[in-house]
């Protein structure tokens, strides 16, 4: 009589249990001496049973649990607390088929009320695990039990309102891993107002012995009021959960996304963040669809202050369908402001590109609209280098992907010429799907652009032009493939203006017959020039490219002069323009050529030789004559 | 014994809260407020109506005085009853209510007395006086009033330094929880309390059937009208009071502002509002989550874009945000800018959700005039956007549900709101919750029952017996079905049997059977019954004297 009463109690309680439980399994529970202590120690050693327990005997569960039971119905919150982490790891371990699960659920149910706020975290923490449980049991048994998924959804529901921020974090946590839960207690747990149950829920609640706690008033608004809490970590949670449990039912997705939009006027960075993760999360399942009432919060959205946040609304933006035209003429207006303040966000083009493939008939009305400025304005008027016009030719070209098809048609040809130039853009914009090459052949067969007509007929030269854009692209497959997209976008940049080069010097080749010999050097020699600031630039393969193409471009330069020689016939010509000259000048190129650069494919091989063979010619008619 | 709750004002109505309970021999007074509708006698609580019959002295009367917050209805008369009546007791109340208190009671005797020539009740001296006696109380922190005696605050939301009051007194214990908010503000955390074992909950009703929307909702709309005014180059005027509105509402547009980068000026009209951000900036710690976290880097009360405000601003050109009191236009500063902007349409009026009858506020927001005449001489055309926006820091009545829910109290009684929607809200109450429920009138006194506990100790060896009974009880009832029946918990009470030893100056204890004749220090005796033999007889008379009987342990008072 010395001990104070109560602590008696509690040591004779388990010692109790411990010697009456070993009666029956004396296996298990030979941890005679430290039973006697109601503290942590033996609930981690029950832990530790529990967990070898999984490979024992089916029997021997039922009685940890038994005993954990017993403890849980002590008097000190953290022993209590102890008692339902031990019950927890049983259960995580043991089969659910026994009764294991039945007793488990029990005493969360009956500690949810506890005092102390230790202990009512355990057990939601517990009762969360008994959920998981029941439903992978009746997952695998197929007959799936709804009302006891509604009433473990209420109970937990009536832990979020609960005034210990960790109990509320762990009680949203648990309400997201629910499943199975029948739409009238999901839509209930959206509105603080308390929904008549309709017949089929009514029925369901009232064949059941339901305490009056447990009724459907419990699980009002707990969403509601979870959005708004206090603390941002309960805020967190319950976002994510109102995202997790929306793929469960439509109608409730819709009522979702009114909260959701509202937690964007949130003050943490970190709840607006997961609100948006949460929000992507709804628009992967499909079940997120955006109504105009969200599109003001939406566009604010575009134009934050934070790059992560603009970041993350645009991956949403990227995947919803918006049901007007006047929406999407907002979202496209405002992704273009966006673009104009934050030029360095080049993310924004793609999703320029997927919201306009997203909405074919929208983008088609862009397009129209634009082909109809670029008329107006043909005057070397339009300055291409604008976002604005970037963003909408953009948008008109993703048309042309979009699903429906009639749409394609739709497509004025004056886009497609216009976006030859923003080549680079657009295919980055498109990604991986097509590459850039045959975009380009795309837009260009759209446009009847004459580059790539007039390469099919070919003659010699000409070939050897053709050639030389292959080993172009040849290059930039490489590129594309190991280089990181901001690089990627500079040397496809590069490739573009040597494909410009090699075009102009194409047709002043095709010129050089008709038109006055000194034009024909002019752009040769501006070719050069160009040619060699872009090589003064880059480096690597794209530059060893470059320089040999400036010798190539010499030795073109070098042709047409001997040529015209030729043809006057001016033997008397001294200097640098005698032909002679000319001649030594073409071989050192030719042999500078052939010489300094290695791993040439056979055709450029072939093209060298055929321009040492030229060059031989050369010298043999001279010496003729 | 029983818990006696005297209410002398917020019974069935808004105002002059102040409620008198009575357990185990204590007498609490929570709030002491005044009632702002009335200009007679019944402006205070009938305070009279707590003394015996033919007694004078308040102070032996009441233990203690306990305030809940500043607001005049809760503190109003708190002056009054200690200079006037003469109460010399401890008067608690939080630190913020201590600092603010003078600010709002100094506040009402100028515009009240100086400005309308009311009949002055007390005077500035008064006041200085009063708080002088006043103890401030931390929140969490335990008090001792006297022996057996505790009252403790926990938070309450509602306004800074809004505190519940816990009252124990022996093992009876209650909660008033005067004004509070479940939900969370910019600036004011939600109330937050321990689950404790309550006889009693009073609670304030102020909405006790209204179920409110989500504030982010409110929030958005009141932050598009004020972005699409600024962005026209319209100028925003908010009226609003001091204390609460107008920082709960500058942190949001602080907030908005920083985010959407705007660079529209917001201003704050000098005076009270400025004095009170001072008061706020030094309150942190009774602020809330959010606020406290920032804290550390930047003062949030420290507004980045509010500048600096001048009155010859108000006919700039360009747009801007002005914060001005009073809050229902009904004079003031408030009212002399709502003239200069009112006849634009670019502008935009913000008005508080309530305005008493009479005020411009309140014109402004049934139906839309066009013309509003101040006086004879002087109308204003109006032609601005006018904007509607509640920002309620009661609790709604989902709120109240949830706490008394979570307190899970034996009785309620109601206080602080309108008659018809109390008898609602105890309805649902009574058959919700199952909990007696009240809501008395003025004057008018609840006694709740509260049964006493009495400790007992057990000893060792009854305990083991229980725990025997209990666990093979358990073992038989194994193989539960689950889902078809609700759990009735795990069949843990069974039956034991003991004696109850109730001594007088011991402690009574519970033994069993065969312990009681060791802690009685008796020895046991046996009584042998035979049957009657001749040669027996000779023997007995022997021995002789041994007679005990196992009867007299009940003289021992066993039961």
């Amino acid at each position: 009589m010395e001990e104070p009463p109560l602590l008696a109690s509690t040591s004779c309680a388990t010692g109790s249990v411990a010697s009456s439980s070993s009666r029956n399994y004396p296996d298990p529970m030979d941890e005679g001496p430290s039973v006697s202590v109601p503290g942590l120690p033996f609930a981690d050693q029950r832990r530790a049973a529990g967990l070898r327990a999984s490979s024992g005997s089916p029997e021997v569960p039922g009685a940890q649990v038994h005993a954990l039971a017993s403890m849980s119905h002590g008097i000190y919150p953290l022993a209590k607390a102890e008692a339902l982490r031990g019950l927890a790891a049983v259960l995580e371990t043991a089969d659910a088929r026994g009764g294991v699960l039945e007793q488990c659920y029990r005493c969360a149910v009956e500690l949810m009320r506890d005092e102390d706020e230790g202990v009512r975290l355990e057990s939601v923490r517990l009762m969360s695990l008994c959920a998981d449980k029941l439903n992978t049991r009746e997952g695998s048994a197929g007959n799936s039990n709804g009302d006891q998924t509604d009433i473990m959804f209420l109970q937990l529901s009536s832990m979020a309102r609960d005034m210990c921020t960790k109990v509320r974090i762990e009680a949203f946590n648990a309400l997201g891993k629910m499943q199975r839960v029948s739409e009238g207690v999901l839509l209930q747990s959206l509105s603080k107002k308390v929904m008549k149950p309709n017949t089929g829920n009514c029925s369901i609640i009232k064949g059941k012995k339901v305490p009056p706690k447990l009724l459907f008033p419990c699980a009002a608004g707990i969403f509601a009021h979870g959005i708004e809490d206090e603390f941002y970590q309960v805020r967190t949670a319950a976002c994510k959960s109102l995202g997790a449990l929306s793929k469960f039912s439509t109608q409730y997705a819709q009522k979702a996304l009114d909260l959701l939009m509202d937690m964007m006027n949130d003050d943490t960075e970190a709840v607006r963040l997961q609100t948006l993760q949460t929000l992507l999360h709804m628009a992967t399942y499909g079940c997120l669809s955006v109504q105009e009432m969200h599109m003001h919060m939406f566009l604010g959205l575009l134009v934050d202050m934070n790059a992560l946040i603009r970041d993350a609304t645009r991956k949403i933006l990227g995947l919803v369908k918006l049901p007007k035209l006047q929406m999407f003429k907002s979202a496209i207006d405002v992704l273009i402001t966006s673009l104009e303040k934050h030029q360095e966000e080049q993310e924004i083009y793609s999703v320029l590109f997927s919201v306009g493939k997203n909405h074919g008939n929208f983008s088609a009305n862009i397009a129209k609209h634009l082909a109809k400025e670029i008329t107006i304005s043909s005057d070397g008027e339009l300055i291409l280098d604008k976002p604005r016009i970037k963003a909408l030719l953009i948008v008109s070209i993703s048309v042309a992907f979009s699903d429906d098809k009639h749409n394609k048609l739709d497509i004025p040809e004056v886009i497609f010429s216009h976006a030859i130039p923003l080549l680079g853009k657009i295919s980055c914009a498109i990604g991986e799907v097509v590459d850039q090459n045959s975009l380009l052949s795309y837009l260009c067969r759209k446009t009847g652009s004459p580059f790539w007509e007039t390469r099919l007929p070919s003659t010699e030269p000409r070939e050897s032009e053709g050639c030389s854009v292959t080993t172009v692209v040849d290059i930039l497959a490489q590129i594309e493939k190991t280089g990181k997209s901001t690089k990627c976008l500079d040397e496809v940049l590069t490739i573009q203006s040597i494909k410009f080069i090699i075009a102009t010097v194409e047709r002043a080749w095709t010129i050089r017959k008709s038109c006055n010999i000194r034009d024909v050097r002019t752009i040769l020699r501006t070719c050069k020039e160009e040619l060699r600031i872009i090589t003064s630039n880059s480096s690597g393969s794209t530059g060893a490219f470059l320089s040999f193409l400036c010798e190539y471009l010499d030795a073109v330069q070098f042709i047409v002069e001997i040529l015209r020689s030729v043809q006057l016939d001016n033997s008397y010509d001294l200097g640098p323009t005698s032909l002679d000259v000319l001649l030594e000048k073409l071989n050192t190129s030719i042999r500078r050529m052939e010489c300094c650069y290695a791993g040439f494919n056979t055709e450029t091989e072939v093209q060298v030789c055929e321009l040492a063979l030229l060059s031989n010619l050369f010298r043999l008619s001279k010496q003729r004559n | 014994m029983a818990i006696e709750c005297l209410v002398l004002g917020a019974g069935q109505e808004v105002g002059k809260s102040c409620v008198v309970v009575t357990i185990g021999g204590k007498r609490v007074m929570f709030d002491c407020g005044m009632h702002m509708g009335h200009h007679d006698s019944r402006r205070y609580p009938d305070f009279a109506r707590v003394l015996a019959p033919g007694a004078t002295d308040y102070t032996a009367a009441i233990s203690c005085v306990v305030i809940s917050h500043f607001h005049l209805d809760h503190i109003g008369a708190l002056p009054y009853f200690t200079e006037v009546c003469g109460y010399h007791g401890p008067v608690y109340m939080t630190y913020p209510t201590k600092a603010l208190a003078p600010l709002m009671l100094e506040d009402y005797l100028k515009v009240m007395v100086d400005h309308r020539g009311e009949e002055e009740q007390y005077s500035y001296e008064d006041i200085l006086r009063c708080m002088k006696k006043v103890i401030p109380l931390d929140l969490k922190q335990t008090i001792q009033v006297e022996k057996d005696f505790l009252i403790r605050a926990y938070y309450a939301g509602h306004v800074l330094g809004a505190a519940m009051i816990y009252a124990k007194v022996g093992d009876a214990a209650i909660v008033y929880t005067g004004d509070y908010n479940m939900a969370p503000d910019r600036h004011l955390g939600a109330a937050q309390i321990d689950r404790l074992k309550l006889n009693l909950l009073i609670t304030e009703s102020t909405y006790a059937k209204t179920v409110r929307d989500s504030k982010h909702a409110r929030e958005r709309e009141f932050l598009k009208a004020v972005h699409k005014c600024v962005s026209g180059g319209g100028k925003v005027l908010i009226p609003a009071f001091a204390l609460g509105r107008a920082q709960e509402l500058c942190i949001l547009l602080d907030d908005y502002w920083e985010r959407m980068n705007l660079k529209i000026p917001i201003y704050f009209s000098a005076g009270l509002t400025i004095q009170a951000n001072m008061y706020y900036k030094m309150l942190i710690g009774w602020t809330s989550q959010k606020i406290k976290n920032s804290y550390t880097v930047h003062n949030p009360f420290d507004f980045k874009h509010v500048c600096h405000f001048e009155r010859s601003f108000i006919n700039n050109p360009g747009p801007c945000v002005l914060f001005a009191t009073p809050g229902m236009v009904s004079g003031g500063f408030s009212l002399e800018v709502f003239k200069k902007w009112a006849p634009s349409e670019k502008n935009l009026v913000t008005l508080p959700g309530y305005c008493v009858a009479g005020t411009i506020g309140h014109k402004l927001m049934s139906g839309k005039p066009t013309r509003i005449d101040i006086d004879k001489d002087t109308h204003i055309d109006v032609r601005c956007q006018i904007h509607q926006l509640s920002f309620s820091p009661h609790t709604d009545s989902k709120g109240i549900m949830d706490l008394t829910e979570f307190l899970s109290p034996n009785h309620v009684i109601l206080v602080h709101g309108e008659k018809p929607q109390m008898a609602f809200l105890k309805e649902r109450i009574e058959s919700e919750l199952g909990m007696q429920c009240y809501y008395p009138a003025n004057n008018e006194t609840v006694s709740i029952p509260i049964t006493q506990n009495l400790k007992i100790n057990a000893t060792e060896k009854f305990i083991t017996s229980c725990c025997m009974d209990e666990t093979e009880n358990n073992l038989q009832k194994q193989s539960p079905i689950f889902g078809s029946d609700m759990p009735e918990g795990c069949g843990t009470e069974g039956v034991a049997e003991g004696i109850l030893l109730m001594e007088k100056s011991k402690t009574p204890k519970i033994l069993c059977e065969d312990e009681l004749l060791h802690s009685l220090g008796m020895e046991k005796h046996f009584v042998h019954l035979e049957p009657l033999l001749s040669s027996r007889i000779e023997e007995v008379k022997h021995t002789g004297g041994s007679a005990v009987q196992q009867g007299s342990l009940a003289d021992s008072g066993c039961e």
